[in-house]
């Protein structure tokens, strides 16, 4: 009898153990469909977009893009948003290694990826001019590069790649400057713990600036680092192969934004109420934040040639700024516009 | 043969076969799930970063001001930790009341995360040596705790009778019978909190100082450096079995000297 219950024992005990092993590779094969949009019939599937930070509302248009229907309007039958945050994997890699179809960065950390052999492209920019800046107390400003010599600056291991590219391009000493690893939350700024926050300029300023602190705001871009950011990446697999699927995506992403260039208000309170619920935003404070960013993406040019697009000079300015970075790579190698060119020929009321 | 020759040579023995056997299910394990090769290093890789490379020489360097950083890191938490576990489990012992009022603060440091607990230990203890060895030696101290205690009540009750029958206070009792005795457990609990010391205080070099390899290993992740990542990786684990085999000897000696009937 004894006997018996421990045989069958033993074979649940073996039937558990081999379903809890099959899981994460049933799992994992049901991913690398998704990011491959092999998925069913509808259209171009499921679409998986690797986010460059926490789901705040610096993604207000991807927001408004689902909530909105533009993802199902464009084919797609279910959109993945995978957050990022100060210590998530690059997106870069993210995208590399088909855990997202597509990712949002900035041209350094591409630039830097595609120089280490990942197979990458930006296919298009939301901010025509990199939010990047030192945020630091106004009763002990940094106003210049040179400022941060000897002094203590945040850094979120994120932005590593873009820091060093910045200290190059400020052609600052990385010695002169005490590193601290930081998370998200810009409270150690104003222990005084650090002097300075690497920030976005869209975001720490204006979180601080509700809390009732003062700060002055450095932006790398006016600081011998003027880049785009936020740039769209893909593989150079899915240029050749998938061509229609990102057409699709940046139609729907377009459409996300415009909705958001119109009302700001609305991608913060998606925000705060739906997809970054649990993050403790604040709609006054968001809201700030999306029409600052509305400022980054909408310039003359962009408003000429739609939203996403970069001038032939604006791409040679960041090429050469890269290059000053330490990051040389070629325009060819590193973009390619002619997707999203085409997604404006082909339908022009879009622009 | 010398018992402690034979101690030292199945150490070394240990080590080399979990070396393989490491290399081994590295590769396999790379081949077996196809990971895409921008982020998945093998073996050959490593080696050729660190060795046959134009650049090896400094790749290298690199990676062992790192590890310099975060032996030196560990090391103190280990001693700094193994230390405070051994006072209070003398303290547990000689005090029944000590262990029931100091247990649970004990059980909390060790039950919460110490990812969510670093930011506070941040607070109070500075970005410095000081915060690497707190966190490190939490990450040491409650294993340690439990084995040292066991090995202390574990030692001959005769013994002790005895000591105290020739009127020995309990602190004599301590030093004479129970110290002796909990050896055994004392290097149990460092070989064990050996590399726990080392998770540690790459734990604290990526949240709070930013310096070691810890911070390294983070930073590669992030500028798509694998190769140092992956060597960073070799250079730890190495070092982790380094250090286990050096408490290994250090016990092999010390036991040959009190403990000489484990040897049989």
């Amino acid at each position: 009898m004894s006997q018996l219950d421990r045989r069958t024992l033993l074979r649940r005990g073996l039937q558990g153990a081999g379903l809890v092993m099959a899981a994460p590779l049933l799992a994992a094969c049901g991913d690398s469909d998704d990011a491959k949009g092999a998925g069913g019939g509808s259209g171009h599937g499921s679409l998986g977009i690797r986010l460059a930070w926490i789901k705040n509302v610096e993604f207000a248009g991807e927001y408004l893009a689902d909530a909105n229907g533009h993802y199902r309007a464009e084919g797609f039958s279910k959109v993945d948003l995978i957050t990022g945050g100060p210590n998530a994997t690059p997106a870069e890699t993210d995208v590399v290694t088909g855990k997202a179809f597509a990712g949002l960065s900035s041209p350094d950390r591409v630039g830097a990826a595609v120089l280490q052999g990942a197979p990458l492209k930006i296919i298009g920019s939301q901010y025509q001019k990199n939010p990047f800046a030192i945020t630091s107390m106004a009763k002990n400003p940094i106003k210049t590069p040179q400022d941060m010599i000897g002094k203590k600056i945040g850094v979120q291991a994120t932005n590593e790649a873009v820091w060093n590219a910045f200290l190059k391009a400020a052609k600052i000493d990385p010695k002169q400057v005490t590193k601290v690893p930081v998370q998200f939350d810009p409270l150690p700024l104003t222990t005084g713990t650090v002097d300075g926050w690497m920030s976005y300029v869209t975001n720490e300023p204006n979180v601080l600036k509700l809390k009732g602190f003062d700060t002055h705001v450095m932006l790398l871009a006016d600081n011998s680092y003027p880049l785009v950011g936020e740039s769209y990446l893909v593989t150079t697999e899915a240029i050749e192969k998938n061509r229609d699927k990102i057409k699709a995506m940046l139609r729907a992403e377009i459409k996300g934004w415009k909705d958001s260039l119109k009302d700001p208000a609305a991608g913060a309170e998606l925000a705060v109420d739906t997809y970054g619920k649990g993050l403790g935003l604040e709609v006054k404070e968001q809201t700030l934040e999306s029409t600052s960013q509305n400022a980054l993406i909408l310039t003359a040019d962009t408003k000429k040639n739609g939203i996403f697009t970069m001038t032939p000079e604006l791409v040679q300015a960041n090429i050469s700024t890269l290059k000053f970075a330490g990051v040389d790579i070629s325009a060819e190698q590193l973009f390619d516009l002619s997707i999203l060119e085409e997604v404006y020929k082909e339908d022009p009321s879009l622009v | 043969m010398n018992p402690s020759v034979k101690r030292l040579g199945s150490t070394f023995l240990s080590i080399l076969l979990s070396l393989v056997l490491a290399g081994a299910g590295w590769t396999a394990f790379l081949k077996a799930l196809d990971v895409n090769t921008l982020v998945a290093k093998t073996p050959a890789d490593v080696w050729a970063y660190l060795v046959t490379d134009e650049k090896a020489g400094d790749n290298l360097g690199n990676v062992l001001d790192g590890l310099g950083v975060t032996l030196r890191d560990a090391g103190l938490g280990l001693v700094a930790g193994l230390a405070a576990a051994v006072a209070v489990a003398m303290a547990f012992v000689l005090w029944r009341t000590a262990e029931r009022s100091f247990m649970p603060i004990a059980m909390v440091v060790r039950s919460v995360p110490l990812v969510a607990m670093t930011p506070v230990i941040t607070l109070i203890f500075g970005r410095d040596l000081l915060a690497t060895t707190v966190i490190s030696g939490i990450v040491v101290f409650f294993p340690a705790l439990v084995t040292i205690a066991f090995g202390l009540r574990s030692a001959s009750p005769q013994a002790a009778d005895l000591v105290r029958a020739y009127g020995g206070s309990s602190w004599t009792t301590m030093r004479k019978v129970m110290v002796p005795s909990a050896l055994p457990a004392l290097f149990a609990a460092a070989r064990i909190a050996a590399p726990g010391s080392l998770i540690g205080a790459l734990l604290a070099e990526w949240l709070a100082t930013g310096k070691g390899l810890g911070y390294a290993m983070l930073t590669d992740g992030s500028t798509f450096k694998y190769d140092d990542l992956w060597a960073s990786v070799v250079a730890v684990t190495l070092a982790s079995l380094a250090v286990y085999a050096l408490i290994g000897v250090l016990e092999a000696l010390v036991l040959a000297r009190f403990a000489p009937r484990d040897e049989r």
